[in-house]
């Protein structure tokens, strides 16, 4: 059988790149996209080219940059604008094939097995793919390439965004040689804390976590742990299924307070705001979810505080008046009073929605039919004509996250 | 088998809601523009339309154009009593006595009436 032709490609500095292709005049200046630092969204979203060449990374916080390059260009976000052009290079990758997977605003999967014969080689396809990603929207994308997903990304992120063609192929000859000896922390799913319980039992690089027994791994960290020495071995079952982006296992919001957060009832509004949101956006699908997670984050970054947890609820439901109370509860059992910085509320365990639920009460068939009501006013006049009172208090979030898109300005 | 085996990398995928719309519009709007692409016919499917088109309206005889609308596939049968180059259509005369007005554009098949 012939081996798969899959690339990753990653749009180098994304945000940064836009508003350089926005407005031309930042071309080859030291461009700095970040939010807004009144707002304690200062840290850098994207950092052009230049802007990195002065030590400037993505995560960072603001100050710290102007630091280290004073005549750095700081940019607000436009979160809309990002999608736009995200969506144009969809379709300039479909121009190439109808299987194509976005993994991330900036990083999408393209499947090209069998079309050698009408684009060339891979490297002349993915030649092809850059130039014309730049002709159309001055975007400079870098290609990793393999025989499964996971090579493709690894081939990405460890090899084509240093190298200075912009591509790298592995595949399952050259995968152990060429990614054995890098640190386990560049392997694909591993993140800082797994990579903390890597270094305790002395495994260093992917070679080392390649050279364990599978068996162990999954004795130890399940279903993760397999995967993890799947991944180090470059075995990956995964697929390009450009459906996918229909399928979503839950609705959630997150969301970085203006200010540390101390008393309860302020508290509780946005969670009631973000719980609304959660379940407008639940409905709007069609879909119904089981299970409630609830996430705070402590102000404290040298103490980290907070928690995160779940409760599956009684039945199935997308009603705010069902689920806030749950939140509710979670919320004053877990919260240890001390000052929040961040919030957040997910549904998971998310099914189609029919009219299967028997309703006793006729509060509860009054209430379907308000908020019914209240869907269609918010998707005809837009979700801030109709609203509750409480959002008019001080600490509400309703109408600052209104206007945004991923916190940031749309 | 567990989901993260086969599809780890949807499982991780990061997406905003307005992103993943956005996608989902696509998505929704290719398959649409799919299912109602018009067939760009060759040089000699179009040869042997303006055939049987001029030979219809020089013999009077009946024809049935199939256009491509909003709801799919239509045909309508009758007389062709005029092509209008300037405007693109064709002028059809139904059985009834009824006039309508095709635009060639939509056109994807045209045929004698009795080959139906």
């Amino acid at each position: 059988m012939r081996a798969k032709v899959i690339f990753l490609a990653d749009m180098e500095s994304f945000y940064a790149s836009v508003e350089t292709s926005c407005n031309p005049s930042l071309r080859g200046k030291p461009v700095a996209v970040c939010g807004d630092p009144a707002l304690r969204h200062g840290i850098i979203l994207a950092a052009s080219r230049e802007a990195k060449a002065f030590g400037i990374k993505t995560g960072q916080p603001a100050w710290e940059a102007r630091r280290m390059c004073p005549w750095v260009i700081f940019i607000h976000p436009h979160m809309q604008t990002y999608i736009d052009y995200s969506l144009h290079i969809t379709r300039i990758f479909e121009q190439f094939t109808d299987r194509v997977l976005p993994y991330s605003i900036d990083e999408q999967f393209l499947d090209l097995t069998g079309l050698e014969n009408i684009f060339g080689p891979p490297e002349a396809i993915a030649a092809a793919v850059n130039r014309q990603v730049w002709e159309e929207t001055g975007i400079r994308c870098r290609i990793g390439m393999g025989e499964n997903l996971l090579q493709a990304k690894m081939a990405c992120d460890c090899f084509a965004k240093k190298s200075p063609d912009a591509f790298f192929e592995l595949n399952s000859a050259n995968y152990a040689p060429c990614t054995w000896n890098l640190p386990v922390g560049s392997l694909f799913g591993v993140g800082h804390r797994m990579e903390r319980n890597f270094y305790r039992i002395g495994v260093r690089t992917i070679g080392h976590l390649a050279g364990l027994p599978r068996e162990m791994l999954r004795r130890r960290w399940g279903i993760n742990g397999e995967v993890l020495w799947l991944n180090a071995h470059g075995i990956d079952h995964s697929t390009v299924q450009p459906e996918a982006i229909h399928e979503q296992k839950g609705v959630g919001h997150t969301a970085t307070l203006p200010r540390d957060y101390r008393k309860q009832e302020e508290i509780e509004l946005v969670l009631l705001e973000m719980t609304e949101e959660v379940c407008f956006r639940t409905r709007r699908q069609g879909k119904i979810g089981s299970t409630v997670h609830l996430y705070c984050k402590g102000s404290d970054f040298d103490h980290p505080t907070g928690f995160a947890r779940q409760k599956k609820l009684p039945e199935a439901t997308a009603s705010v008046m069902d689920i806030y109370p749950t939140v509710l509860r979670v919320f004053r059992k877990h919260w240890d009073r001390k000052p929040l910085r961040a919030v957040g509320i997910s549904l998971t365990g998310l099914t189609v929605y029919r009219q299967l639920q028997i309703r006793f009460s006729e509060r509860c068939e009054q209430e379907e039919i308000l908020t019914g009501a209240v869907d269609r006013v918010r998707e005809r006049f837009g979700k801030t004509s109709i609203f509750r009172a409480s959002s008019l208090t001080p600490g509400a979030q309703f109408f600052q996250r209104s206007e945004k898109i991923g916190g940031h300005d749309s | 088998m567990s989901r993260k085996f086969n599809q780890q990398f949807s499982c991780s995928k990061m997406m905003l809601p307005e992103h993943r719309g956005s996608l989902q519009r696509h998505d929704a709007k290719s398959r649409w523009d799919q299912k109602h692409r018009r067939p760009v016919p060759d040089e000699q499917e179009q040869e042997q339309r303006q055939q049987i088109l001029e030979q219809a309206l020089a013999n009077k005889q009946a024809i049935t154009i199939t256009v491509l609308t909003e709801n799919g596939r239509q045909a309508y049968s009758g007389i062709p009593l005029r092509g209008d180059p300037a405007t693109g259509t064709i002028i059809l005369a139904a059985e009834s006595g009824r006039c309508r007005a095709i635009r060639v554009a939509d056109v994807v098949c045209l045929e004698q009436a009795d080959r139906r």
